[in-house]
């Protein structure tokens, strides 16, 4: 850059009005709240002071309520120690009439004809987009496919070189729900899978690991923003892993899927990097760095089966509203958004 | 720590630790001081003097709140540039982008002094005008801008090369 134009950004600016009077609001409510604050803790200091010399006041007479209270609990526990020798049997809980015992036999019976019953019923299992703790899964059904938020960096990143060569990382907020599931396999057709996890604290029980480098982008990791601290993490790349059912994400365990060395020309660099005013070509580029990309889902039941669905991922036009997203900020604007379909 | 923000840190350490004790009058000496850096970043985002008030208003509010939890004073300035970042996204996707120069706001009678800066501002692209202010305003570096921004590091190069790009082609017109 010319010096020019390094004079230029380092020019000293003037503050717009604006600013300055929104700056002074804003300490000014600082001041007002931590006036009441002082206010209040003011008044509850008061307020212990007046309840210590009421009760300094008062001694003498609690010290005579003491001894009564004393002698009470003291009857109390004698008739407690008296129906425990008659009625309980040590080193058991009481039980209460309304509750009845579990005879440990009947219920190993019981649960034998739960699974003998299921074993009876076509095993389901279904995949669902979970994108945050907080949030409704989304069912993956047939036909019907469901967005990822157009989120840049919590859902998706694309990075690239001054060469043309550029990449993906996109997440696969995905959950499996079913009975009788004891593990889920994810593989991938294209690139592979990365997966960024707090050290020491895997969730994952199996993987194959991707033979080669990936310089792509990350989703995950990052500064503890409440502490300014990083976060200790591990990126694996492979092409297959394995979870628990039980076990199927943690808040420290980003899982995404990953290529790099794909050709955009720099028409479709700035649709994507750029102002992204041409929605339509920006899904373009976004799409032709994904084509064809696809995840196989294999379910491990308890009893030895699998199956297998296929997702396909894939770069549509839309607004929020049309593609079902709740909760969006925007509903009715046009935007990219990457679509999952199962097969 | 960034060289700007050695610093920065030399000059306002004790600030910072009093107003993490909550002393409001050296929590508006602190803001005082990275008023400037502030409205750069938020102009760069919002291109938009109200929206960029509107950002800074509410990292005021923000770091007034959350002061008293950060456990690194050292990283103060990363930190507060990350929740105006942060606001400044917020307000964007709540509002229509505003990013060419034609929708760009003109600039107050008195406002004669930013004219030039804003001009080459709405000349860059919107997704490479933060990553430039950040770079050379600022004085980040590209891992930490790409911490800021949660972009990757590749990302933030291709931006800052393309910005560049589109910066020259702006001094080329004029």
């Amino acid at each position: 850059m010319k010096e020019k134009e390094r004079i230029l950004f380092d020019e000293n600016l003037e503050i717009p009005d604006i600013v300055s009077k929104k700056a002074e609001t804003a300490f000014l409510q600082i001041r007002q709240s931590q006036e009441r604050k002082n206010d209040m803790e003011r008044d509850m200091e008061r307020d212990m002071e007046n309840e210590m010399t009421r009760e300094l006041r008062s001694t003498k007479k609690r010290h005579t309520g003491v001894k009564a209270a004393v002698a009470a609990a003291a009857a109390f526990a004698v008739l407690v120690a008296v129906s425990g020798a008659v009625g309980g049997v040590p080193g058991q809980h009481a039980h209460t009439d309304s509750v009845p015992d579990i005879d440990l036999a009947d219920a190993s019976s019981a649960t034998d004809g739960v699974a003998a019953e299921t074993e009876t019923i076509e095993k389901k299992f279904a995949l669902a987009l979970k994108e945050a703790k907080d949030e409704q899964a989304r069912e993956l059904k047939t036909g019907k496919p469901v967005a990822i938020k157009p989120d840049w960096a919590s859902s998706w990143v694309i990075c690239g070189d001054e060469e043309g060569n550029y990449s993906y990382c996109l997440a696969l907020p995905v959950v499996c729900e079913g009975e009788d599931i004891d593990s889920v396999t994810y593989s991938i057709n294209k690139g592979a899978f990365e997966i960024v996890e707090a050290k020491g604290a895997s969730i994952v029980a199996d993987m194959k690991k991707y033979d080669g480098t990936i310089n792509a982008g990350s989703i995950g990791g990052g500064m503890d923003e409440t502490v300014g601290e990083q976060m200790d993490v591990t990126t694996a790349y492979c092409t297959a892993f394995t979870l628990d059912y039980a076990c199927q994400s943690s808040e420290t365990t980003w899982i995404n899927m990953v290529k790099d060395q794909i050709f955009l020309s720099d028409d479709e660099a700035d649709a994507v990097f750029g102002d992204g005013k041409d929605v339509e070509k920006r899904c373009a580029a976004m799409q032709k760095l994904i084509d064809g990309l696809s995840v196989t889902c294999t379910v491990h039941f308890t009893d030895g089966t699998e199956q297998t669905a296929q997702l396909a991922i894939n770069a549509v036009m839309g607004t929020a509203k049309e593609l079902g997203i709740e909760n969006a900020v925007d509903p009715d604007v046009e935007d990219v958004f990457f679509i999952f379909e199962r097969d | 720590m960034r060289t700007g923000e050695t610093v920065f840190m030399k000059e306002s350490e004790h600030l910072i630790e009093q107003a993490k004790g909550q002393n409001a009058d050296a929590f508006t000496e602190l803001m005082q001081l990275r008023m400037k850096d502030m409205y750069r970043v938020a102009f760069a985002i919002l291109m938009n003097d109200e929206d960029a008030a509107d950002a800074i208003q509410e990292t005021i509010l923000t770091c007034w709140e959350k002061l008293p939890s950060l456990k690194h004073t050292a990283y103060f300035q990363t930190w507060q540039t990350r929740i105006l970042i942060n606001h400044c996204y917020d307000i964007r996707r709540k509002r229509a982008p505003l990013t060419g120069l034609e929708e760009w706001e003109e600039p107050s009678a008195w406002d004669h002094y930013n004219v030039e800066w804003k001009e080459a501002l709405a000349g860059v692209g919107e997704a490479y005008r933060v990553v430039l202010i950040l770079y050379y305003s600022e004085g980040y570096r590209i891992r930490e801008i790409a911490e800021l921004l949660k972009r990757p590091v590749s990302t933030v190069k291709t931006q800052l090369a393309r910005g560049r790009e589109q910066m020259a082609h702006y001094y080329t017109e004029q």
